[in-house]
């Protein structure tokens, strides 16, 4: 589903969200969007499903209108958009199957159907085995892959990500990661991500977009905007890139050290 | 940014708008079920209540109630009482308060106006007896009826259709009526026919003295006839005299008089232009050794005087606060300063002069003649004394007068004897004549000097018998003058006489000095004989008598006696009786007292101002009051009444449930609804960086006012809830205010996340799945949550 934003702007009260962003996703693209807090990333992501409605311009989803939708024509929109919360959004009254399999049975499909696909939605994110939990019962991490599920569960044509990582521990961020880089090596829907996860970003990207005071500031393939960045923020972002490879290559260079001293020890002991 | 509540208002689309309907008027229908069910369960408990007590309709006529402690003694004089009332039942009822009721059933040949009215005769007489109650039914009481307006009222009442016969008692007048099914048209019959009347009460301005009130009643009855030409004008005053309250009143407004008879009064003599008015208050020095100083607070010793009225340049008033008593006993010796009176402002300020002061008391001066009285009763016996000692100078003084006028009669005699004697041209005075002349007229002399000496000495009489002695003494003293010259005449004839002898003059020029003698003595005679001593002296006996009688007083008794009298007058100071004056005042309603006022029975539709300008032009006054009150008004049996007011504790209550239902309704079910609405409404806003007064209401502003309008207004009339002061349409502004407090409540009781709400939308759910499946099933349990169940798949 390709996505297609032009001159979209939006403001809460005095404050711009967004000051005429113009963007483009082809379908099965998958566009990671970064930038500093505040900049608009979240706003810009909820306004493709009219979770939040735009002040001004023009939103294309799978070429058409998207602000120019009836209600039905925006359920049904909503229905083939799938979308995870930075703070997993579930209802905590419903079990992990039931969060996921809520949207499918309340838009028509056979509660038999919808309990195959979110089984089988929940195997995919590693949750088979809580299907009858509860919210509460479960860890931040098991909960935004119930939240990733959900998403997954409607067999989405474009997947939204807003920051699914931003609420989460290091520990239970790996997790999460590590579902999300199986999906985007996976599955084939167009994927719009928030997030601030650098090496995630450039690993998964076909397209990273620099976000800031509303606008985008750069947007190409990773590789390119690394190498080259043209702006002050992708500078930055180029910067805690090679400050983490640095980082990567220190540890690899003291992992191989402890493993020829492992060698050398097991080699003494064999000898003597 | 739109209408502020547009997003809100997205919730009500795909069907939860109905659900939201459904659920308000199942709320409604459930209110009016819990509310009226709890209203009737009352009604009905009260009303088997009231059964138990009153026995069935009709089944007794009154209650008797005795105290407690006396109810044995009481139940055995019962049967002596019923033997006068043969087919009369008793039942012994309840104690209540301390009293117990027997309730009294007569028989049908016994119930009669003569037996009703004189019912308490037969019941007052029981050890304890504490009143009666009429619990007639059929009945109907038409309450505050002026005596004196009942004789004209009774008989229309009983020739009302439905009535059986009426009787009165106290200012009542009960309908007994012949079936209860007449009550309502008997009801609607006495309620027109006590509008044809009304009561107005004239109360005469203060001041305002007659002699003859009635005298003037009928005056003013015959003006109001002739100018208005009504169908009913009477005087009803007379008819009202035995309330005990008039009395009480009346006594109040006695007491009021002596006050202000006993109170100082101070009069203050207006200068300038500073105007008082009843009710101002003024300061003057008092026993203060400072002058009041303008702009100064008043002293506690200043003098305070609040005054009672003003008239021309002289206001009158009474002492609220301080000691007259300087302004007493120096009375116009006191400087400018002492007598300067000043206005009082701001309640304890003085402000400018206003005049001079001046104080009188009555009671001032009764101490200071009984102490007089005292000082002169401890002189009575000293004082009786001397004027016994004096009256009886004054008899003997008579007794001198009497015999000095007999003496002068004799010399008279010798006189003209003589005189006679010198008849004819050679006849010659002889020397024996002479002598006997001059003894006789010598002893005249004497006794007039004795006489005036005597009449002299008498001059300072004490009290007691003054007036007698100075009224004998004043006819003598006319007399005495005269005397009194007539004895220089004497004396100097007396000389001339004797020098006859030795100048042998001539018989003519003896003749002559002897006729001049004789006239003189004639003349001084005839003026002694003019004084009526007989008339006198009687007067004097009696005198003497009263002054016998005054010496017998006991004086030792008479003393103490005053001493008494001087002791038990009242030891108010003028500050306590001003205070209780004005609280007398505030109680009788201060201008018009009992006894001078009227009241008349007059057809309804006279105007009040038009009476009240005849009245004024009758009793020559302005300043009549006059009150136009209804001549009674129409209550049910004591049955009726006690239904009546369970209908209102009925209504009351289903009020109160109402009221409470609502409450907890909003509270429980609507306060989701809001936070849901606030949730969508703050969603547009977020972020805007508003201050408070750019606060705009959004739509769960609106949502609740409206839930709570038209769940407590549906609820409150379909239960028949009647709140005290609250009318029918008072409902709406009520649930509204509901409402309102729920919707400032809702977030706390009901809290909604807008993720949820989010989540649900990201899934492709309409509003209303969002309500039902997320929203409502993580709210409060309630009418709105169990509705939806029915609803809702993930159950």
């Amino acid at each position: 589903m390709r996505v297609e934003v032009k001159g979209l702007k939006k403001r809460y009260g005095r404050t711009v969200a967004l000051n005429g962003v113009d963007l483009k996703v082809e379908e099965g693209e998958i566009a990671v969007i970064m930038g500093p807090s505040g900049c608009g990333k979240s706003t810009l992501i909820r306004c493709i499903n009219r979770l939040v409605e735009a002040d001004e311009g023009e939103i294309l989803v799978g070429g058409q209108d998207v602000r120019r939708m009836s209600p039905t024509e925006l359920l049904r929109l909503r229905r083939r958009v799938g979308f995870v919360f930075q703070h997993f959004n579930l209802v905590e009254r419903l079990t992990v199957l039931e969060n996921v399999i809520l949207g499918l049975v309340l838009s028509g499909v056979k509660r038999s159907e919808a309990e195959q696909r979110g089984a089988e939605a929940l195997r995919r994110v590693g949750m088979a085995r809580h299907l009858y939990r509860y919210p509460h019962q479960l860890s931040g991490g098991e909960q935004q892959r119930v939240g990733i599920a959900r998403a997954l569960a409607q067999q989405p044509e474009l997947m939204l990500w807003d920051e699914p990582t931003a609420s989460l521990d290091p520990i239970m961020v790996r997790e999460v990661l590590d579902v999300m880089q199986e999906l985007t090596a996976t599955s084939h829907p167009t994927m719009l991500i928030v997030t601030h996860e650098v090496p995630f970003a450039l690993r998964a990207a076909d397209r990273l977009v620099l976000l800031d005071r509303g606008r985008v500031v750069e947007e190409g393939p990773p590789s390119l905007v690394m190498a080259r960045p043209r702006s002050e923020l992708g500078r930055r972002y180029r910067d805690l890139w090679q400050a983490h490879l640095a980082d990567l290559s220190q540890q690899e260079i003291a992992g191989q050290k402890r493993t020829i001293s492992a060698c050398r020890r097991k080699l003494a002991q064999a000898g003597s | 940014m739109g209408i502020p509540w547009g997003d809100g208002l997205l919730l009500f689309r795909d069907g939860f708008r109905r659900d939201v309907a459904v659920a308000v008027l199942l709320t409604i229908l459930l209110g009016i079920a819990v509310a009226a069910g709890v209203a009737w369960a009352t009604d009905a408990y009260f009303g088997e209540t009231v059964t138990g007590l009153l026995g069935e309709a009709g089944e007794y006529d009154l209650i008797v109630q005795v105290r407690e402690e006396a109810k044995g003694a009481a139940r055995a004089e019962m049967g002596r009482v019923l033997r006068q009332l043969p087919g009369a039942k008793v039942k012994e009822g309840l104690a209540i308060a301390g009293k117990v009721n027997f309730f009294v059933a007569l028989p049908a040949e016994l119930r009669t106006r003569r037996v009703f009215e004189s019912i308490g005769t037969y019941f007052n007489g029981l050890p304890g007896y504490a009143g009666y109650t009429f619990i007639i039914e059929p009945s109907l009481t038409v309450r505050g009826v002026p005596a004196g307006a009942q004789p004209l009222l009774l008989p229309q009442i009983e020739d009302l259709p439905g009535v059986d016969f009426a009787f009165r008692h106290g200012e009542s007048i009960t309908a007994v009526l012949k079936d209860a099914g007449a009550t309502s048209s008997v009801n609607a019959s006495l309620r027109r026919l006590l509008r044809r009347y009304q009561v107005v009460e004239v109360r005469l301005p203060l001041g305002y003295q007659t002699e003859d009130l009635p005298a003037l009643s009928e005056r003013i009855v015959n003006r109001l006839r002739d100018q208005f030409h009504p169908r009913t004008a009477v005087d009803i005053t007379g008819g009202e005299g035995g309330d005990d309250f008039q009395a009480f009143v009346s006594t109040l407004a006695e007491v009021r008089r002596f006050l202000e008879g006993y109170a100082s009064r101070v009069t203050v003599r207006l200068q300038g232009w500073e105007p008082l008015r009843p009710g101002d208050e003024v300061v003057a020095q008092g026993s203060s050794s400072v002058p009041p100083v303008v702009g100064e607070r008043v002293r506690s010793d200043h003098l305070r005087v609040r005054i009672q009225a003003v008239e021309g340049q002289t206001a009158r008033g009474l002492v609220v606060e301080g000691d007259p008593a300087p302004y007493l006993q120096s009375g116009a010796g006191l400087d400018q300063a002492a007598l300067t009176a000043y206005r009082v402002v701001k309640g304890d300020e003085i402000g400018p002069q206003v005049g001079l002061i001046r104080v009188e008391n009555e009671r001032w001066r009764i101490i200071r003649n009984l102490e007089e009285s005292l000082r002169m009763v401890e002189q009575l016996h000293g004082l009786a004394a001397e004027a016994r000692g004096a009256s009886e100078e004054v008899l003997a003084a008579l007794e001198a007068y009497d015999r000095t006028r007999e003496e002068l009669r004799q010399a008279q005699e010798v006189l003209q004897q003589v005189n006679a004697g010198l008849e004819g041209p050679l006849a010659q005075i002889r020397q024996s004549d002479v002598d006997r002349l001059v003894a006789e007229l010598n002893r005249v002399s004497t006794s007039i000097g004795s006489l005036i000496s005597q009449v002299e000495g008498v001059g300072a009489a004490p009290a007691p018998g003054q007036s007698e002695l100075s009224s004998v003494l004043n006819r003598l003293n006319p007399v005495v003058q005269i005397l009194a010259g007539f004895r220089k005449q004497i004396d100097l004839f007396v000389v001339e006489l004797q020098g006859f002898s030795r100048l042998s003059r001539s018989t003519g020029v003896v003749r002559e000095l002897l006729g001049q003698m004789e006239q003189a003595a004639g003349s001084t005679l005839e003026a002694m004989q003019g004084v009526d001593t007989a008339t006198l002296r009687l007067q004097l006996t009696s005198v003497l008598e009263r002054l016998e009688a005054l010496e017998q007083l006991d004086v030792a008794a008479l003393k103490a006696q005053l001493e008494e009298i001087k002791a038990a007058l009242p030891d108010l100071r003028d500050e306590e009786i001003g205070r209780s004056v004005r609280l007398i005042d505030q109680y009788i309603g201060g201008e018009t007292l009992p006894g001078q006022s009227l009241s008349l029975l007059l057809d309804r539709d006279l105007e009040p101002a038009a009476l009240k300008a005849a009245i004024g032009r009758e009793v020559k006054s302005d300043r009549v009051s006059l009150f136009a009150l209804p001549v009674g008004s129409v209550e049910p049996d004591v049955r009726g009444t006690v239904l009546h007011l369970l209908n209102s504790v009925r209504g009351t209550i289903a009020g109160l449930v109402a009221l409470v239902f609502t409450f907890l309704v909003l509270l429980l079910d609507h306060s989701t609804v809001i936070s849901a609405l606030r949730r969508l409404s703050e969603r547009r806003c977020r972020g805007a960086n508003r201050r408070w007064w750019q606060w705009r209401p959004d739509a769960s502003w609106l949502y609740g006012p409206l839930a709570g309008a038209a769940i407590f207004t549906g609820v409150y009339l379909g239960s028949g809830g009647r709140l005290p002061l609250l009318p029918a349409w008072g409902a709406v502004p009520v649930g509204l205010a509901l409402g309102l407090l729920t919707s400032l409540l809702a977030e706390r009781v009901s809290p909604v996340r807008d993720e949820q709400i989010l989540a649900g939308e990201a899934v492709g759910l309409t509003y209303a799945q969002v309500m039902r499946e997320i929203v409502i099933p993580a709210g409060r349990p309630g009418i709105l949550q169990w509705l939806n169940r029915r609803r809702q798949k993930f159950k």
